[in-house]
């Protein structure tokens, strides 16, 4: 994990041999396996990667490289992508060391056939019934697939051309790295975005954004019964906003939404976006809805340590370092 | 623009209507509708039907008199190809009721095979399976309606899927030859919009001319023992006001519309 690890911290190799003093020749042969680092030049590399030497020795999981998804991929740098990914297969040891199979996993992966004979539409109202969504508004998406096991995190994630990443490796459990730059009702949209990647997506094709669009519509405003408040009467922004307080997604996602199930023609979905753009609306939307914070990993360290494990037996479980531990899951937990 | 599929029409022998029997080769459908174009011409059927070519036409009727109108075609034209478009498009299928069993002057709601053979029995050159319309998206209801068709057991059927307009665009044009591709019976498109004109929909016009993208999918279809392609596409006009021929699609300002039918994929 050496390599991962590094990555994870942003820095390249002649930035770590020159702060380590290890030589940048012999970390790319620890980082492909090659050679063993001695136990001072480990630790010296542990030191300033701020890791425990143990993760750095760990063997790579190839299974376990995620996926990115952005709306705007190719504008995020491919520095910030390769960090985060890093990031992400790194936060992957710290869930299954907290967690350890405390939750089980109640989702099931659902790839779409490759004759298109199942649409993402139907995947998503499945998944929502697998989740005990029933009918109407999702109202709290992370606490909802946090009780099916999979686990939210949310921080700063460096770039705000990035909203949030999913990676489901085989044998283990659905992680979201989920950034906290986004207003709630994106990050709504974002994560069941994620989700749809996460249920339907193993392996990368063109078509997987839109798909992954369509599970999120259709996940958190399903046709039967939003197209009944979209048509109720006249769409327009006012009643958008009013909507927007019940289906908790933004005004943007809610009239595309109208005009995927031709509640509204052409001409007028045209027309309210400009309605929209001239408001300033495309920016900050009215309708302020209450933030989502994921909870589950914070809870489980909380009960980890009622019942006397200390703050440094499960921050090893975690493959971090004790104050960063802290940091990720006590601070910013209660915080 | 010139389909040049289309534009030279395969000569069947059958001309007339041809009791149903066990052909060799192409299906019974294939035969009996395949290379026509089918004119649908509403009120003015009877006047229309002269002009219409016995060799290489036929005519649809609609509408709640399509019957009556079939037994007066039917006697003035004996060699009249003709189908007769069930009011079923007009109801939307669900999950639950993907077919819409009605029939006018009927105290109980007929079976499905009283409504197909009704149809032949007034002269119909095969029976159109009564669908209702699938609205956009509604995979369910458009899986309900295969798998009632699915039960008919008869090989002069043609299943028709009445959908929403949308669902020839990229979204969800694959879901729907996935389906019409399990289809045990020939598939016909009938096109159509809740809300205003479905051709002035944008992507309307790309929608109709996308029955090519219809025919790369059903070429890829499985074969059959034979070698002949196992499906074919008959294009359906979802609205009366609308001339739809070839890959051209333009206003014609009368009440009649063409009916494209490609049985290509040999």
């Amino acid at each position: 994990m050496l390599g991962t690890v590094r990555v994870a911290r942003g820095l390249t190799q002649a930035e770590l041999a020159k702060s380590s003093g290890v030589s940048q020749a012999v970390l790319s042969k620890a980082e492909s396996g090659l050679v063993s680092l001695d136990e001072a030049r480990l630790a010296a590399v542990a030191d300033v990667l701020g890791a425990p030497a143990g993760l750095l020795t760990l063997p790579v999981d190839e299974g376990a490289v995620p996926y990115v998804f952005h709306r705007k991929r190719s504008t995020l740098p491919l520095s910030v992508a390769n960090r985060l990914r890093a990031e992400l297969e790194w936060l992957h040891l710290q869930v299954a060391g907290v967690v350890a199979g405390e939750v089980p996993v109640g989702l099931a992966r659902h790839p779409l056939p490759p004759d298109g004979f199942e649409s993402p539409e139907e995947i998503a109202r499945e998944v929502r019934a697998s989740l005990g969504v029933t009918t109407g508004p999702v109202m709290d998406l992370v606490a909802s697939l946090e009780a099916a096991g999979v686990v939210v995190i949310k921080r700063p994630l460096g770039s705000e051309r990035i909203d949030a990443m999913v990676s489901w490796p085989e044998a283990h459990r659905p992680v979201v790295l989920l950034g906290d730059h986004i207003p709630p009702d994106r990050q709504r949209f974002s994560l069941a975005h994620e989700l749809a990647h996460a249920v339907m997506h193993q392996v990368p094709s063109e078509s997987q954004e839109a798909e992954a669009d369509r599970f999120a519509a259709e996940f958190l405003m399903p046709a039967q019964v939003v197209r009944g408040d979209l048509s109720r009467g006249p769409v327009t922004v006012p009643a958008l906003a009013q909507l927007k307080s019940k289906w908790r997604v933004s005004i943007a996602a809610l009239l595309r939404r109208a005009w995927d199930l031709d509640v509204i023609s052409d001409g007028r979905y045209r027309q309210l976006n400009i309605e929209l753009s001239r408001a300033g609306y495309r920016s900050i939307e009215p309708v302020v809805l209450v933030d989502e914070v994921p909870a589950l990993m914070g809870d489980l360290v909380s009960k980890r340590l009622e019942l006397g494990e200390s703050v440094a037996d499960i921050a090893r479980d975690a493959f971090l370092n004790e104050e960063e531990f802290a940091d990720l899951y006590l601070r910013r937990a209660a915080a | 623009m010139t389909d040049q599929i289309n534009a030279q029409p395969i000569r069947t022998q059958v001309a007339t209507p041809t009791p149903r029997e066990a052909l060799a080769g192409a299906s019974y459908v294939d035969r009996v509708v395949g290379g026509r174009v089918f004119t649908m011409a509403g009120s003015e059927t009877m006047s229309t039907a002269p002009h219409v070519s016995l060799e290489h036409s036929g005519m649809v009727l609609s509408g709640p008199t399509a019957l009556l109108t079939a037994a007066h075609l039917h006697a003035r034209h004996p060699g009249m190809v003709f189908l007769i478009e069930p009011m079923s498009g007009k109801t939307m299928a669900s999950k639950e009721r993907p077919l819409i069993l009605e029939m006018q002057d009927s105290l109980f709601p007929p079976t499905v095979e009283e409504m197909l053979q009704r149809q032949r029995v007034a002269g119909a050159v095969a029976a159109v399976i009564p669908a209702g319309f699938v609205d956009l998206g509604d995979a369910e209801a458009l899986k309900a309606v295969l798998g009632a068709a699915q039960r008919v057991e008869r090989d002069d059927a043609i299943l028709p899927i009445f959908a929403h307009q949308k669902w020839m665009g990229p979204d969800h044009i694959g879901q729907l030859i996935a389906v019409a591709k399990r289809s045990e019976h020939r598939v016909a498109l009938a096109l159509g919009a809740k809300q205003g004109d479905p051709l002035a929909m944008k992507g309307g016009v790309e929608g109709y001319r996308a029955r090519s993208l219809l025919r790369r999918g059903f070429r890829s279809a499985p074969q059959r023992p034979g070698g002949r392609g196992r499906y074919s596409t008959l294009l359906v006009s979802g609205v009366s006001q609308f001339q739809i021929h070839v890959d051209a699609v333009s206003r014609s300002g009368s009440s009649s519309a063409v009916i494209t039918v490609g049985v290509t994929d040999r």
